[in-house]
């Protein structure tokens, strides 16, 4: 079910983009993801406002009040809690239900990519059970995965006359891109010290985990991670949101 | 709080979606095992995951392994005269081995996996990579000359004494001289060609992803017809008194006229694709299906017997004196031998037994 309702749709979105983007498998991604990206904007939006109304509340006065009154009972500080949010008509998981329904899209959408390139026999004959019979996989396949100077199949190194060994620049820009989304996804003010806990570990933590990732698996993967990263940063941008200021401070 | 939850979410399940993203995108996960007899030293080489082995072929017994590769084995070893191994791996590195394991040389230039095992001839290795080239090699290992195709060779090429036939997936299959690597001619099939030609008599016979086997001039490379199948064709035909046998992906089995192509029979077993390439001898045809089934029916298309093995069967049966030797994808034993008469089990070596001898193995 899996398959079927989610990856095999967006392998053959993914396959259908490539053929009209003049068989470029690097700007088929390009497009896929930035599409996806477009798609997802309502939710996106959703989840800022969701947000908003959350760091809202915590400049709330009577919000203060029972925070410092139960704080020394947290079964207490719950409930209290739980009734401002119906007081005030707030959803408390309206920020996190959206990542929820965002996840599964961009689970298919990691499987669509690495299912594509199939770079190996049995990787091949999986992905010619998930195409649609439209399209005519004989003049498809295999797909190109070459894209400027990388092979979309494999970890990308460039390698430069003089060096002696290959630079992985594909990773330093997903790390670099993936610190400045999440500081720009996580304003630094009013999150008490669990908060700035947290948003250090996606500033620097998710960074490296995406270095890591870029570095070791195909570098088609780093293409979507670095292209999705831009794209919340537009996105942000465009919403008015970026806080650009965090952006380029090193506290955060 | 706010930040707090949210970010904390999207940790979580951000980095379960890249650890399991990891796990398909790992590289060089996704081949089976090559099989390799050498019938003069009662030894068969059997690559697949992170070692050569040598086995008895008579009791499957484990003579050596070799696990000094990086990134482990798919393409089944070819075998030179002396009866050394020539075997490359998915790192991009080929290797001659001496019958006891040891290695002769290695050449480190090719940038991507080693899919087919190479051509050997007398004077040169002819090495097919997926970096979409064919290296040419003295038999020391040094480069002579290399063809560059517009995409992976997955293929190992056919050779009449002259002449390379070159598979290539960027469809074509190209004519090389095997003295300089000269293009002869190229002739599109419309589909990507991942395994050997089958050359006859002038004629090559090659499966193709374009749901269809073609016959080919050798001297000139013109199509000489073409038979439908229903699916891609990923090995080439087996040839045996002018009948063609072959299976395609979907699971079809076809015996197809070498002559003008007509089907003379088909059967759709429905045990999944049919990968490896058919074995034909004395007047049976065996074949393995993506499902574990292994399967001899007579040249005439009456089933005779039919085994199931853990795992999935891709590579091809291999014959040998009254024995089939299978190594199944994704099961318990790394290689089944069983009798070609009635498909009973002769000897199994298990994973487990072979995982054990990479401990003592040759680095």
């Amino acid at each position: 079910m899996w398959n079927t309702f989610f990856v095999d749709p967006m392998i053959n979105a993914l396959l259908w983009i490539y053929t009209v983007a003049w068989h470029n498998f690097g700007l088929a991604i390009i497009i896929f993801t930035v599409l996806v990206r477009l798609l997802l904007y309502p939710l996106t939006k959703q989840q800022l406002e969701g947000a908003e109304a959350m760091q809202k509340l915590q400049q709330n006065p009577e919000w203060k009040k029972i925070q410092a009154k139960y704080k020394n009972d947290r079964e207490k500080l719950a409930q209290e809690q739980m009734r401002l949010y119906r007081e005030l008509g707030i959803n408390p998981f309206a920020s996190c239900l959206p990542t929820l329904i965002q996840l599964p899209i961009i689970f298919a959408l990691y499987y669509a990519v690495i299912k594509a390139l199939a770079h190996a026999p049995i990787e091949l004959i999986n992905l010619s059970r998930h195409i649609y019979p439209f399209f005519n996989t004989a003049a498809l396949i295999p797909l190109n995965s070459r894209f400027l100077w990388m092979d979309l199949g494999r970890p990308e190194f460039l390698h430069i006359p003089g060096i002696p060994f290959g630079i992985p620049t594909l990773a330093i820009l997903v790390g670099i891109t993936s610190y400045f989304q999440a500081k720009v996804m996580t304003p630094p003010s009013g999150q008490g010290q669990q908060g700035a806990m947290m948003s250090q570990m996606s500033t620097i933590y998710m960074p490296l985990l995406l270095f890591y990732f870029t570095l070791t698996f195909a570098s088609g993967l780093g293409l979507y991670f670095l292209t999705s990263n831009i794209a919340t940063i537009v996105q942000y941008a465009m919403m008015g949101k970026a806080d650009w200021k965090s952006m380029f401070s090193l506290k955060s | 709080m706010k930040i707090s939850k949210r970010t904390l979410l999207a940790l979580i399940l951000l980095s379960a979606a890249l650890l399991l993203s990891a796990c398909s995108g790992r590289l060089g996960a996704s081949s089976w095992p090559g099989v390799t007899v050498a019938k003069d030293k009662g030894a068969v080489y059997v690559s697949g995951g992170k070692a050569v082995f040598a086995l008895n072929l008579a009791d499957g017994g484990i003579r050596w392994a070799f696990a000094g590769a990086k990134k482990g084995f798919y393409a089944p070893p070819a075998l030179t005269a002396e009866g050394d191994l020539v075997v490359g791996d998915y790192g991009g590195i080929l290797y001659e081995l001496t019958p006891q394991g040891n290695v002769k040389w290695q050449f480190a230039e090719a940038k991507s996996h080693y899919v087919a095992s190479p051509l050997v001839t007398k004077g040169t290795i002819f090495a097919p990579n997926a970096d979409y080239n064919l290296y040419a090699l003295s038999p020391e290992g040094e480069l002579l000359w290399k063809f560059t195709a517009k995409q992976a060779l997955w293929g190992t090429p056919a050779y009449d004494g002259k002449r390379l036939y070159v598979p290539s997936l960027d469809h074509h299959v190209y004519a090389l001289d095997a003295a300089t690597g000269k293009v002869e001619w190229a002739t599109d099939l419309g589909g990507a060609v991942a395994s050997q030609p089958t050359l006859v008599d002038g004629v090559l016979y090659v499966g193709t992803f374009a749901d269809s086997v073609a016959a080919l001039d050798a001297q000139t490379g013109k199509v000489l017809w073409r038979a439908k199948t229903t699916g891609w064709v990923w090995s080439a035909p087996a040839y045996a008194d002018g009948t063609l046998f072959v299976g395609d992906l979907k699971g079809a089995f076809f015996a197809f006229s070498a002559k003008d192509g007509s089907v003379k029979w088909r059967v759709t077993p429905n045990e999944g694709g049919i990968v490896g390439k058919p074995a034909v001898k004395d007047g049976i045809v065996y074949f393995t299906t993506e499902n574990g089934k292994l399967a001899a029916m007579t040249v005439t298309g009456k089933p005779q017997w039919q085994i199931g093995v853990q795992g999935q069967l891709y590579s091809p049966p291999i014959l040998t004196d009254g024995e089939i030797l299978v190594a199944p994808y994704k099961g318990d034993d790394l290689l089944i031998a069983v009798s070609a008469e009635n498909g009973s089990q002769e000897w199994v070596l298990p994973i487990k037994t072979a995982e054990s001898a990479i401990g003592n193995s040759k680095k």
